[in-house]
């Protein structure tokens, strides 16, 4: 099994627009999280719209109790956006890890925090013909990357999360993730 | 009395509080929710809509929020534990059912998922601003009780406890949730059924002709009928005399109001929850509840840290208010901060206990995110130094 990342708290952030499965993320990445043994917390901010709009998913993951729900300075900091990499990536620290799909984030050079590129969208429209996967194709990537879920803990709360005509997709996609995960050296 | 364990879905879960608040009403007894949706309650009723058709309730989708604060009590006095839940712009239509759930002395729960106002205000976003409207929102003088949850668990846990302190006092309930404690997904323990304390409705074992609603008999509260027992009962948001009839003059008036506050006020003690740490010999305490008293715990244990001596108070119950609890630690500290997600409400009441004897002062925030942890702890660091 894949040791989950040992830093408690671990401050996650996963943020992009409202549709690209954001909060799913964070849901699940939280779920497979609770799988491992650790306490969570896990929030949502958007707004009032049914779409469109900014959606920000919070995890805070420990193994102590949590008092404060949400993250003040990201260790992993996802962005499906690039509204929410320009807003949070400059509270990051160096020590950071951020995560962008390039179809969506062009990153600037002055904002901390290590960069870590994951094409997901175009990955998924290649193998899927859509785009929705790619949310799965970053859990993927960042489980096995930061250790921050194991990989085992984070099927299930796929399967636990998708209807079943969906599951044989997701978990394929989490492959994908993993698999660009090692081909960056992971 | 226990929880029907053919209802309550016991084991270990990861839901949102709002989710849990349905489990917690579900788990209590509660049949009958009437309510007209309203971010950021939604999930409550979602949840409740899926879950009562399986195990006999009735959840109704009202055309607003006046007939859902009615059709609840309607449904209390059929027989059925009830609640109607809501936010913001929903509450402050219900208010004037709060009131006659006060003078009927109909045990119904209120919950309201605070969002930022006034108006339709901040929909997707939390504030701690009905916290008065909660005690003062229906005119004339009457008590309720409130309680404010702080995490997903509590949704669970302390939603029970409003439908059992609605059966015990025969009052309206306040449920003090805020957006983000009800979109906050945790882990959530739902206990065996019968580890789940219940309180049972008290119906009277009078028969019809020997029996008065208002009346006090043996017990604290009056007892209660319900539709098919029997009885012919009057219930009015008139003044009335213990038979429940219009009886408007002074002297009824005065029976029956001072009757409705002091059934509250004089069980503060045990009615009311309160978390206390370390007030005792602290150069500043620090007074919080709902969500804001999660930000306050970690700022305090961040500052112990640095050797600050610091006192930390939470309150679980807000209505009635725990003066005691205030006054004591107006004795055993230097001087106190209320944090709370509004301009300063609570802050009044206990400025009133205080009564000037040590300072008193506020950390404020207009609503639409949690109060920052370097604001609590840089007020704390003024405070104290």
């Amino acid at each position: 099994m894949t040791r989950a990342m040992s830093k408690s708290p671990v401050q996650v952030r996963i943020g992009g627009e409202a549709g690209q499965g954001v909060i799913l993320a964070g849901v699940m990445l939280a779920q497979a999280a609770m799988g491992d043994g650790r306490k969570v917390a896990q929030s949502a901010r958007y707004g009032a719209a049914v779409r469109g709009g900014e959606a920000t998913a919070d995890l805070v993951i420990s193994d102590t109790p949590i008092d404060y729900p949400h993250v003040e300075t990201p260790d992993i900091l996802v962005v499906f956006s690039q509204q929410t990499y320009d807003r949070f990536a400059p509270a990051g620290t160096e020590d950071t890890k951020v995560f962008y799909d390039p179809f969506f984030v062009t990153p600037s050079k002055t904002a901390g925090g290590s960069l870590w590129e994951i094409s997901a969208t175009e990955k998924a429209i290649e193998r899927f013909g859509k785009s929705t996967s790619s949310n799965l194709i970053v859990m993927g990537f960042i489980a096995h990357l930061t250790e921050v879920v194991s990989e085992e803990s984070l099927i299930a709360a796929i399967e636990q999360n998708l209807p079943p005509r969906h599951r044989a997709a997701g978990l394929e996609a989490i492959q994908m993730g993993k698999k660009a995960a090692l081909e960056v050296g992971g | 009395m226990k929880a029907d364990p053919t209802a309550v879905a016991s084991g270990m879960h990861f839901i949102d509080g709002n989710e849990a608040c349905g489990e917690g009403a579900i788990a209590a007894g509660c049949r009958f929710v009437a309510g007209y949706p309203i971010t950021p309650s939604t999930e409550v009723v979602e949840n409740i809509a899926r879950r009562f058709p399986k195990i006999g309730g009735l959840f109704i989708q009202m055309e607003d929020e006046i007939a859902s604060s009615t059709c609840v009590q309607g449904a209390v006095w059929a027989g059925l534990k009830a609640m109607t839940v809501t936010s913001g712009p929903g509450i402050s239509l219900m208010m004037e059912h709060v009131g006659l759930a006060a003078i009927t002395e109909c045990p119904t729960v209120f919950v309201n998922v605070q969002r930022g106002g006034p108006s339709t205000g901040l929909p997707t976003l939390p504030a701690q601003q009905d916290v008065m409207q909660a005690r003062w929102g229906s005119h004339g003088d009457y008590e309720v009780i409130a309680v404010a949850p702080s995490s997903p668990q509590e949704c669970f846990d302390h939603v029970i406890t409003c439908f059992n302190l609605a059966e015990k006092y025969r009052c309206p309930v306040f449920f003090m949730m805020d957006e983000t404690v009800g979109h906050m997904l945790g882990k959530v323990k739902i206990p065996p059924a019968d580890e789940i304390e219940v309180v049972e409705r008290v119906y009277t074992k009078r028969p019809p002709g020997e029996y008065l609603p208002y009346k006090i008999y043996d017990g604290d509260q009056p007892e209660m009928v319900r539709v098919g027992m029997g009885h012919r009962i009057h219930s009015t948001g008139l003044t009335h005399d213990e038979r429940g009839y219009p009886d408007m003059n002074a002297e009824a008036q005065d029976k029956m109001v001072r009757r409705l506050c002091s059934k509250i006020n004089d069980h503060v003690d045990e009615i009311s929850i309160a978390e206390s740490d370390q007030v005792e010999g602290s150069d500043v305490t620090i007074v919080s509840y709902g969500i804001t008293s999660r930000v306050v715990a970690y700022a305090v244990d961040l500052l112990r840290e640095q050797g600050l001596k610091i006192g930390r108070v939470r309150l679980v119950t807000l209505w009635p208010f725990n003066e005691k609890l205030i006054k004591d630690v107006a004795q055993n500290t230097k001087s106190i901060i209320v944090a709370e997600m509004n301009l300063g409400q609570m802050v009044h009441e206990v400025e009133r206990v205080v009564a000037g004897k040590v300072p008193v002062h506020l950390i404020g925030h207009a609503g639409g995110a949690m109060i920052e942890l370097q604001t609590i702890m840089d007020k704390i660091k003024e405070v104290a130094s």
